[in-house]
């Protein structure tokens, strides 16, 4: 039996190359809920969490992490 | 002479069951919440976006300039409307998800995929997720790179 955290989940891996954040100035990097060139950033819709790690997680160790992030 | 390793991206979507009023910061009842991954007696609270009311976040200095660097980005998110009646980027066929200035961004097209743009490696589609991708659901979202 599948557990909530395993139901509906889909998974893809591969390997690409030149798939990375980078930081062009100097400046404090900032992300944006949307998009970053546009007015108002322009998503429309809910966002409960919005988290940077500076480290790649694996796909098994993200999803055992998913269920221990707290809610805000 | 050291070989560079290739970048390895992971990405998973796991898409909720849950319907509920869209609210600011409002808290729901956990019946409601079955399968959005909260745990124990939370309460799902979320912040509600119009296009017109963006917000941007500060973020530690990751890295030195213009070299990439290891991330892991994780949202949460719901759509307002249906694919057919996003709210595009003027000229464009997406509505982002997030970005960071000059470097990731990722997104969703009308045609349902979960897309990402990076400096180098520009509309890179990950998912096609046509028949999940629905308004008021709650989608789960983990994009991660290694250098």
């Amino acid at each position: 039996m599948l557990s909530d955290s395993e139901r509906g989940q889909l998974r893809l891996s591969e390997v690409k190359s030149d798939f990375c954040v980078s930081q062009k100035t100097t400046d404090e990097l900032k992300a944006c809920l949307g998009d970053c060139t546009t007015s108002g950033f322009g998503f429309e819709g809910g966002l409960r969490e919005f988290i940077v790690l500076k480290e790649y997680v694996a796909a098994e160790s993200a999803l055992k992490i998913k269920n221990y992030l707290p809610q805000w | 002479m050291k070989s560079r390793t290739p970048l390895l991206i992971t990405v998973i979507l796991l898409a909720v069951l849950a319907s509920a009023t869209p609210s600011k910061l409002t808290p729901f009842p956990k019946n409601v919440t079955q399968f959005d991954g909260v745990i124990g007696d939370e309460a799902v609270r979320f912040l509600k976006l119009k296009r017109n009311q963006g917000v941007r976040l500060s973020v530690a200095s990751m890295t030195p300039i213009g070299k990439p660097v290891d991330f892991t980005v994780m949202i949460w998110f719901k759509l307002q409307r249906s694919l057919s009646n996003l709210s595009l980027k003027k000229n464009s066929d997406v509505m982002h998800l997030f970005s960071f200035p000059n470097s990731l961004k990722c997104y969703v097209t009308i045609g349902g995929i979960i897309g990402c743009d990076s400096e180098n490696l520009p509309r890179l589609r990950l998912l096609n997720l046509q028949d999940l991708l629905k308004a008021d659901h709650w989608f789960h979202l983990t994009v991660s790179g290694q250098s």
